[in-house]
């Protein structure tokens, strides 16, 4: 068993390793920019680090000044109540998406290695324990035991401590039954797809719901108000007994229950806390056991997506364009729309503006609403920008995401110019079509303003988008990354610096565009003029754009042999 | 004798690593061409670099009597690969690569559609054209590739391994096909692991061992003075394996 372990962790040190050093045929440009995409990493991991360590501090200050009686009990407990409820959610939703986006094939691999399936499971459990977040939480809940013992009061931290151990085994133990379980049941790539685009929408949308359950309070208080009635000071017991009977089963509230027995000495009840913790611990690794048996004994097939039969004929050509560069880019935009990355950037940006314009009515006195009637072509700007910003995944790695797809696109007799072109063309089918569902969202919220003013702010969002294109082609060429574009995670994410400067490029068109635009309705008072001024805008924009792009192609041809390895994962 | 491909003191490294050591090759135009080597010889590496897909260090080259590096396009329009790794886009369905690649090329509607329903019928993916590459099987996907390099009628194909992982139906089809092809003037560069199928096929031959030509000329050539001895005994001898002692490995004794 131990040398199991011991082997796996050597396992995870040495692919983080050769990630970094790549084989032998990497050019020094390539380690470089290798490091610099492993350095973002790292640079997370310092700074989240000095959060750990305010984590920690309060953790240890919680525990003192509860057992000192410097702050009441029951406050310190609500707290940690609430944190340890909010990091449950985060750790459930992360384990909700990470395992959709991996593969069975990890297991089949794993399967043929002479390792028991119970040792197996061990190793994954103890995995989730290297979370960032259960690493994040970790230190400040056993400070807040060392607290109370430093306070005085030794047997409410021995108490605290093994709750805290017991609540980090269930974290453990529930993120891996979640993520066994989403695995489990869509192990199938169409399904598991989908599930990811479904959970990220409604997880989009539903990040409103505090923002509408707060203003619906407000909105109550107010009333109260009008009516005259006193304000309610409701104390911690009375809200305690407001919460549904469920929730005294989760493990925040049973470590809160325990933790709170120990510091007003009540043995017995601080036990039957922690015994419940326990209990929950070993079910949830128990039932982890029975699904990852079944993951691991489960084969992935995949549902075919079917198409009518017919004969083969040539896609639909874009005006103005060789047959060349229609067929790449309408087959960029065909494969990114089949991808999680690409549907999200279309359907992503309309829904989260129709909702969020939704909301901002229900202030019914809010003059910027008024305002917002008459200008609905912001509220679509907006959402367009919306989807520029989220089809980085594509702009600023235009090449290597297409995999296998890019040494297909280099054997064909295009040049490095066209394939450039084709390529912009291509996302900025993506962006377009985005933009018309923002309209049509912004269109159904906030009907009002001129259409030709509607018009002028579409201008300005391809105006924006050619801006940024010689940049993105730039960038995709110097800084590519074989991405898996039916991730949401970093996995289907661009190069690090390359999405850095590429949010650069986009503030700088927009800061651009935007002031025009602005300058143009609300400096000069003319809206007029503002359909005109864009077309002139979008039009100096194509203009600088086109030979930007081509020169931004020579990069292609410099990076070339670099670009079809790292498209093949070499 | 008119050459399809023509290169001389073709080298290409990988920072210290010198994958290719400057091979001469000659391939006559309407030959089949078997290009041999064990595992890390260097010949996927030639192949990209004929192909364009790696720039060669030095040396100078031809295809077609045309400059791939002064003019790759040109080249591209007359020349079908089927590369190590396939080339395939996993979210077009078959039939979308094949309109893909026609359109790219330049076909003409009726013909794409013409020759596409041909070649889908040879391959036997008629009844998956609508589904996508990334549910396709490895031999699926490696005839749709080959269909893909067939489709604009090159005048030379580049084959990296094409029929491993091909079922025996669908590679004699295959193998006739090419033979038929090469007889209509076209040239086939080849390699290949199975010795059988190059013995078969191929009238003109290269060796290739640790980056450099070991032998190269019609096959006829190649056996004279080897009478009654198989292109692998030839083969093994040419890269100086035959005398390699097989380590024996006694801890493998049950």
């Amino acid at each position: 068993m131990i040398r199991s372990l011991r082997a796996f962790v050597w396992l995870r040190w040495r692919l983080v390793l050769n990630s970094v050093r790549g084989g032998r045929r990497r050019d020094t440009f390539e380690q470089v920019s290798r490091a610099l995409a492993m350095a973002v990493p790292f640079i997370l991991v310092a700074l989240a680090f000095g959060s750990v360590v305010a984590m920690a501090i309060v953790g240890f200050w919680g525990g003192h000044a509860a057992a000192t009686g410097l702050v009441a009990t029951s406050v310190v407990v609500a707290v940690e109540r609430g944190v340890l409820f909010g990091l449950l959610l985060v750790i459930v939703i992360f384990a909700v998406t990470s395992p959709v986006q991996g593969s069975l094939t990890h297991y089949t691999r794993l399967l043929l290695l002479p390792i028991s399936r119970r040792t197996l499971h061990l190793v994954e459990v103890l995995a989730s324990l290297a979370d960032p977040w259960i690493a994040f939480l970790a230190p400040g809940l056993m400070l807040f035991a060392v607290g109370v013992s430093v306070g005085g009061r030794t047997i409410a931290a021995i108490w605290a401590a093994i709750a805290a151990s017991l609540f980090l085994v269930v974290l453990a133990a529930l993120a891996a039954l979640v993520g066994f379980l989403v695995a489990w049941l869509v192990r199938d790539r169409r399904r598991s797809e989908l599930f990811t685009l479904v959970f990220v929408l409604a997880l989009s949308l539903g990040g409103f719901l505090p923002l509408v359950l707060a203003e619906q309070s407000a909105s109550g208080r107010r009333e109260a108000r009008r009516r005259g009635e006193p304000r309610q000071n409701r104390t911690l017991e009375e809200l305690d007994r407001m919460l549904p009977a469920w929730t005294r089963a989760l493990p925040s509230e049973l470590y809160g229950r325990a933790v709170r027995a120990g510091l007003e000495d009540r043995s017995v009840a601080a036990g039957a806390a922690v015994g419940a913790l326990a209990a929950e611990a070993a079910l949830l690794f128990a039932a982890s056991s029975v699904v990852h048996g079944r993951l691991i004994g489960s084969t992935t097939v995949n549902s075919r997506r079917r198409q009518a039969e017919g004969p083969v004929a040539p896609a639909w050509r874009i005006p103005w364009q060789s047959p060349s560069v229609s067929a790449v880019a309408i087959a960029q935009a065909r494969t990114a729309l089949r991808s999680v990355r690409g549907r999200l950037v279309v359907f992503l940006s309309g829904p989260i503006l129709a909702v969020l314009v939704f909301f901002f009515r229900r202030f019914e006195d809010a003059s910027f609403i008024t305002r917002l009637g008459d200008n609905g072509f912001i509220l679509m700007a907006v959402g367009a920008l919306m989807a520029i910003l989220s089809a980085q995944a594509f702009t600023m790695n235009l090449f290597a995401s297409d995999r296998a797809g890019l040494t297909l696109q280099f054997l064909l007799p295009i040049s490095d110019a066209e394939l450039a072109r084709a390529k912009i063309l291509g996302v900025g089918l993506l962006v377009v079509a985005a933009t018309a569902l923002s309209a049509v969202a912004a269109f159904v919220v906030a009907p009002g303003g001129a259409p030709a003013l509607w018009v002028a702010a579409f201008f300005g969002v391809l105006a924006i988008y050619l801006l940024l294109s010689p940049v993105a082609v730039w960038l995709s060429a110097m800084f590519p990354v074989a991405a898996d574009l039916s991730k949401t995670g970093s996995g289907g994410n661009p190069h690090g610096f390359a999405a850095l400067a590429g949010m650069a490029g986009f503030a700088a068109a927009v800061a651009l565009t935007g002031g025009v635009f602005a300058a143009t309705i609300w400096g000069l008072e003319r809206p007029d003029l503002a359909l005109p001024v864009m077309t002139g805008w979008l039009l100096v924009a194509a203009a600088v754009a086109y030979p930007l792009v081509v020169l931004a192609s020579r990069a292609i041809a410099l990076r070339r042999e670099n670009l079809g390895l790292v498209a093949q994962g070499r | 004798m008119s050459l399809a491909i023509e290169t001389r003191g073709l080298r290409k490294t990988f920072g210290d690593l010198e994958a290719v050591s400057g091979i001469d090759l000659a391939v006559p135009r309407g030959s089949f061409y078997g290009f041999l080597g064990p595992n890390g010889a260097g010949k996927s590496t030639t192949i990209k670099c004929l192909t364009g897909l790696l720039r060669p260090t030095s040396g100078d080259f031809r295809i077609l009597d045309l400059d791939p590096i002064a003019d790759p396009v040109a080249v591209k329009k007359r020349v079908g690969v089927v590369p190590e790794d396939l080339a395939l886009f996993d979210r077009l369905s078959g039939a979308e690569t094949l309109s893909f690649v026609g359109q790219v090329h330049g076909l003409d509607a009726a013909s794409l559609r013409d020759r596409a329903a041909e070649l889908l019928a040879l391959m036997d993916l008629s009844k998956a054209a609508g589904d996508l590459v990334a549910d396709y099987s490895h031999g699926m996907r490696k005839k749709l590739a080959l269909a893909a390099a067939l489709l604009p009628a090159p005048r030379l194909l580049f084959l990296d391994e094409p029929f491993e992982g091909i079922d025996a139906v669908a590679s004699r089809q295959i193998k006739n096909l090419l033979t038929q092809y090469v007889k209509g003037g076209g040239t086939v560069f080849l390699t290949s692991h199975i010795l059988e199928i190059i013995e078969r096929l191929c009238d003109y031959i290269g060796v290739i061992h640790k980056g450099r030509m070991v032998a190269e000329g019609p096959m006829a050539d190649l056996r004279e003075g080897r009478a009654g001895r198989s292109l692998e005994e030839i083969f093994l001898d040419l890269i100086g394996a035959e005398q390699a002692e097989t380590p024996a490995l006694g801890w493998l004794a049950q």
